[in-house]
């Protein structure tokens, strides 16, 4: 698939977008970034739904889709093989230590009195370690994303971050309506809203910064900003990201914080409307980027 | 040990899509997959505009990033340059594809024949006993025809001079845009085209370092 556009100077070049990575990958990329950052905010405050949903988004939704892409499905264990240098394989180390330590550190949660306690050293080393697992979960797609040089769109030190930011925005988004329904302390709720706050901030600032960056950069990466900026994915960025994924979650939750908790409705639809936002910001990544075009070096 | 490495001179490319054709015909791939694709492109500022062909197999980087983007190990590296991939080993998760600077690999999704419903004699010769695997779900690529290179040098041939142990593309160009040889041979006739015209890698920013490399329009 691809499109020609004219340059200034040039006839035209043909730039090929990006189709293999779709709608499974966009699955797996978010569910295993959503689902680590609600374990590390639920592993903080002692959680137990949070801590299950966590597990349940990153070992069973992430890995079920990103098994189901690939193409030969019942080889997926040789993923294993070239930690040295793939950052799929690394996420794949990652995402199995992160499955085996935070089952196990939830396991006494759901057997009471059977095996080790919680808070017993045991158990809060596999909080640590399951927590660190989490953090190299959410970071590593942008890692493996960011290793492409055929992408030049993705191939920024930034993205990375973008994603780590964004995951766990969308962990603390689902912990605040989830927290209340479950009638935890209001003060932790308050906790909780004022952290979302911030994080939107910070993702607000990182998107701002990422794709600026893209407008500065090499052809085709401006070309794919442009798609996002005032192309085909303008719709998407606008509306779905800026609008309802970054500026409406954190208006309300500004207000939830200063003038007292919104009704559990509106903080579900500011939660929503947060995880949506992280998920199309992975959307219009996958779809709108293009491949380097060697034509332009003719 | 050789390194093979192919220049293709743009020049004398004329677009017939014989190298196209011709490695169809070798490699037995299926409808929509061109190992050895030919890229229509333009070149000049008006009014000095023209038309440019670019052929493109795979370029065989000596630091491939498909490479280190594997994470089964099914693409290697041989030791005369040559990038493999083991399709009992792949995947399939593409992310080869999206490392690729190029375009070379392309994802096998479901066997298709050209005839639905038909399968011609040269297709069951590829399938059964033809000198690559095509497997359903596997990422496939150009490997510089090596069975004929390895055919070839067992026979006592030259890569690049005997025309049994040179891959097809170089034999089948009509108008001889295309050399073949030992990139470590520095009085091979690739390194003398290089040196004379002014051969160039594409994307050589990136760091792939090519073993294919052009000469200028």
């Amino acid at each position: 698939m691809g499109y020609a556009i004219t340059l200034k100077r040039r006839p035209s070049v043909q730039f090929e977008t990006q189709s293999q990575w779709r709608i499974l990958i966009l699955i797996a990329f978010f569910a295993g970034g959503w689902g680590s950052g609600l374990w590390i905010v639920s592993w903080y405050y002692d959680f137990l739904p949070g801590l299950i949903a966590g597990i349940f988004l990153v070992a069973v939704v992430k890995s079920a889709a990103h098994i189901a892409y690939l193409g030969r499905p019942e080889r997926f264990f040789r993923a294993f093989a070239n930690p040295k240098t793939s950052w799929l394989s690394r996420g794949l180390y990652g995402v199995t230590v992160f499955d085996i330590t935070s089952i196990l550190y939830v396991l006494p949660y759901v057997f009471q009195g059977s095996l080790w306690p919680s808070h017993s050293p045991l158990g809060s080393t596999l909080g640590v370690v399951s927590v660190a697992a989490a953090v190299f979960v959410m970071i590593y797609t942008g890692y493996m994303m960011a290793y492409s040089p055929a992408i030049p769109f993705w191939n920024t030190p930034l993205l990375p971050i973008a994603f780590l930011f964004y995951s766990f925005e969308a962990g603390v988004s689902a912990a605040v309506p989830t927290f209340q329904l479950y009638s935890q302390p209001a003060a932790v709720v308050e906790q909780l809203e004022l952290v979302k706050m911030v994080m939107l901030a910070v993702v607000i600032l990182t998107v701002a910064t990422y794709v600026y960056g893209a407008t500065r950069a090499s052809i085709p990466s401006k070309e794919a900003a442009r798609a996002l900026l005032t192309g085909r994915y303008a719709p998407h960025f606008y509306i779905g990201i800026v609008a309802l994924g970054l500026v409406i979650p954190i208006v309300l939750s500004g207000l939830s914080y200063l003038a007292g908790q919104l009704p559990s409705a509106v903080l579900i639809v500011s939660a929503l409307l947060g995880i949506s936002g992280g998920v199309i910001f992975r959307w219009v990544l996958l779809w709108a980027a293009v491949y380097h075009s060697v034509e332009l070096e003719i | 040990m050789s390194k093979w490495g192919m220049v293709i001179d743009l020049k004398r490319c004329m677009g017939c899509r014989g190298c196209q054709s011709i490695c169809k015909v070798e490699n037995g791939t299926q409808p929509g997959v061109f190992w050895g694709r030919v890229k229509v492109t333009e070149t000049g500022a008006y009014p000095n505009v023209r038309k440019l062909f670019l052929p493109m197999p795979c370029m065989q980087c000596s630091d491939p990033p498909c490479k280190k983007a594997c994470p089964s190990g099914a693409t290697a590296i041989r030791e005369d340059g040559i990038v493999t991939i083991d399709q009992n080993v792949c995947i399939g998760c593409r992310y080869c594809m999206v490392s690729c600077p190029y375009g070379s690999r392309f994802f096998i999704d479901e066997i298709r024949r050209y005839f639905p419903g038909h399968i011609t004699p040269w297709e069951a010769y590829h399938a059964e006993e033809g000198p690559n695997t095509h497997l359903q779900g596997t990422v496939e690529k150009c490997q510089f025809c090596k069975h004929r290179i390895d055919e070839g040098l067992r026979k006592g041939l030259t890569p690049g001079v005997d025309r049994e142990a040179t891959p097809a593309c170089v034999n089948n160009c009509p108008s001889w845009a295309r050399t073949f040889g030992d990139l470590d041979d520095p009085n091979s006739e690739i390194n003398k085209l290089i040196a004379r015209r002014g051969g160039f890698q594409l994307s050589k920013e990136l760091g792939t370092d090519p073993s294919v490399f052009y000469l200028p329009p």
